[in-house]
């Protein structure tokens, strides 16, 4: 597998490796992501990639290699800085989306925020990206009352909300149809790069692998 | 976020919430409720017996010679002489005695036959007119005057009895001459007149009632009949001496207001205790209530709260989550209970006032406060504190891979 090498590389791992009940599964080929590209962790069910997400988004620890996010490697900081540091330069978009239906579409973005003690001092970036992902008829709507696509669209935003570095995706198009997964694709990778955020997706889709710049396979370990 | 999220998870379980909120506020209720008015009934009972600090009556119960010569709540239990009586209570330490004499009423107010010593005895002052000098004329009471809306020179019939709906005593119309300034005491509720005319229009009242039925007149024996003597003291330290040598006198029965009082107060405690365990008792259901609808719904929560961890907040955060619910739980008990409280309060003073005359003027003490708002959040921590512990535990790992 190649390296996508430029000299500002947001997401820098070397010899990551993951591993399941203690013993190591996969490895994660080594990766040097620049602000604005995108890079697709592909492999079948069960090999390891949420795992290595895992490891990446500073959630769990690796079995072994050093992961970079920012010029930090998440893994050497305290946990709690940690989850900061995970709120502030990180943004996750998940396969269910994961929205909190008690919740209204802007308090869900702004949740980013709040959980990552409001890194940003930009009083109109909810505004903006409500309006950019056109949620602005919704955007007082609950969470539970909003169509998947319009799902699709808060996740992303709450994912853009506090301009990360990165930008995770973890199976967002599984479930979806065609035309639904080439949107959101283009979704998230165009908002990666309006955003300059790098874009590292794990999924097993293979319908979706054109849309990123790079693709990776797991290494099972022997 | 905490609250923020704690609002809209209770808005989404308002059946749920409300109903701890409200049992809650019962229970909140019904310890300051029992607190405030427990604490404040001596108070009302020592602003009702006004300056009396002595009662003598026929021999019986020192109690309900209190309740009915100086609250003026419950019917006399018999008669005494008012010359022996009198005679019993001259010392030197006694400052002023008068005797009343019961029996009537003008629409529920007590007319009390008595001597214009009665006053001083009370320290009470004329607001207007004069006192009465003359048969058939009338003082009243603050409260009486201003309920029964008569002015001076008007006219009343009083009736028979103490309680409103007796037999009109229409031949003996009273005029009224003077209102009495407010005391505070049960002085206020009373319409006085002079102790003969009560006498004379009994002694009529029971010829009548002889001539009516055709049976012997059933006399009493005492022509200068008193139900009590109310007195007060020179000094505090007659209160040692002055019942003793009442009491010697087998006939007669010597009440102390103060000390009956404190022992009517003394068979309420249990009471009072009761209705704090009650009130309690319910605080703590709602407790159980709240952190089982927490723990309820932190299950169903466990993708929220593990979201919230990937979006970087803490353990703590997380944790706050639950302790914002609870506690916006414990204010809006709290706010319930306060007003319910206040409502039980503002009803019951008026009825009790209405019934016993006892003005409840409940003092909140701001340590009193502190201590319910702490007591009130006390139990909403507790409540929370094991779903917060679990949902500072929630596994992110899990919210993925789900």
């Amino acid at each position: 597998m190649e390296h996508i090498s430029t000299t500002t590389s947001i997401l820098v791992t070397r010899g990551v490796a993951v591993a399941r009940n203690g013993i190591p599964i996969a490895r994660l080929p080594d990766l040097d992501v620049a602000a604005g590209r995108s890079v697709a962790i592909v492999g079948p069910s069960g090999c390891g990639k949420t795992t290595a997400l895992l490891a990446l988004a500073g959630i769990r620890p690796p079995h072994a290699g050093t992961i970079t996010v920012d010029d930090i490697d998440p893994w050497r900081l305290g946990a709690h800085a940690r989850d900061g540091f995970r709120g502030r330069r990180i943004g996750l978009v998940f396969q269910s989306f994961h929205l909190v239906d008690a919740l209204s579409v802007t308090a869900n973005i702004r949740l980013a925020a709040r959980c990552a003690g409001n890194p940003l001092h930009e009083p109109h970036r909810l505004d903006d990206l409500v309006d950019r992902l056109g949620l602005a008829q919704i955007r007082s709507q609950r969470a539970d009352r909003i169509s998947h696509g319009q799902a699709q669209r808060v996740a992303v935003a709450r994912a853009l909300m506090n301009r990360p570095a990165l930008l995770l995706g973890d199976e967002p198009t599984s479930a979806l149809d065609d035309a639904h997964a080439a949107g959101l694709m283009d979704l998230l990778t165009q908002s990666a790069r309006a955003e300059n955020a790098a874009f590292v997706l794990a999924t097993h889709d293979r319908r979706v692998l054109d849309a990123v710049d790079k693709v990776v396979e797991m290494e099972a370990v022997r | 976020m905490n609250v923020v999220l704690a609002f809209a998870y209770l808005r989404r379980r308002w059946g749920q919430a409300l109903l701890s909120i409200l049992v809650g506020g019962l229970g909140i209720a019904a310890v300051s409720t029992a607190y405030l008015g427990v604490d404040a009934l001596p108070e009302a009972a020592e602003r009702a017996w006004g300056g009396a600090d002595l009662v003598v009556g026929p021999k019986g119960s020192a109690l309900d010679l209190v309740l009915c010569c100086v609250l003026h709540v419950s019917d006399p239990t018999g008669l005494v002489s008012e010359k022996a009586a009198m005679a019993a209570v001259e010392h030197p330490l006694v400052r002023v005695a008068a005797p009343i004499a019961l029996g009537d009423n003008v629409e529920g107010w007590r007319i009390v036959g008595t001597t214009p010593d009665f006053l001083s005895a009370y320290r009470a002052d004329i607001a207007r007119g004069r006192v009465w000098n003359k048969p058939l004329e009338a003082v009243l009471g603050a409260r009486a005057a201003q309920a029964l809306k008569y002015k001076l020179g008007d006219s009343f019939v009083g009736a028979h009895g103490l309680a409103a709906g007796g037999e009109m005593h229409s031949q003996f119309p009273y005029r009224v001459v003077g209102v009495l300034a407010p005391t505070g005491s049960a002085l206020d509720r009373l319409v006085l007149t002079s102790i003969e005319t009560v006498r004379y229009i009994h002694e009529k009242h029971k010829e009548d009632e002889a001539e009516e039925t055709g049976m012997a007149e059933s006399r009493v024996d005492l022509p200068d009949a008193a139900t009590a003597i109310v007195a007060s003291y020179k000094s505090p330290i007659a209160a040692l001496l002055i019942p003793r040598l009442v009491n010697a006198d087998p006939s007669l029965t010597a009440a102390s207001p103060t000390f009956e009082i404190a022992r009517l107060m003394s068979y309420l405690r249990p009471l009072t205790a009761a209705a704090t365990a009650l009130g309690v008792m319910l605080v703590v259901i709602a407790a159980a209530g709240a952190a089982a609808g927490l723990m309820a719904t932190m299950n169903a929560r466990t993708r929220d709260l593990a979201l919230l961890r990937a979006l970087g907040a803490g353990p703590l955060s997380i944790a706050g989550v639950a302790f914002a619910e609870a506690g916006l739980i414990a204010v809006a008990a709290l706010l319930l209970g306060v007003g319910l409280s206040t409502l039980i309060l503002l009803g019951g003073s008026a009825m009790i006032a209405q019934s016993t005359g006892l003005v409840l003027t409940p003092h909140v003490d701001p340590d009193d406060v502190a201590r319910l708002v702490a007591g009130a959040f006390i139990v909403a921590f507790v409540a929370a504190l094991f779903p917060a512990l679990r949902a500072a535990s929630t596994p992110i790992e899990e919210l993925l891979q789900s």
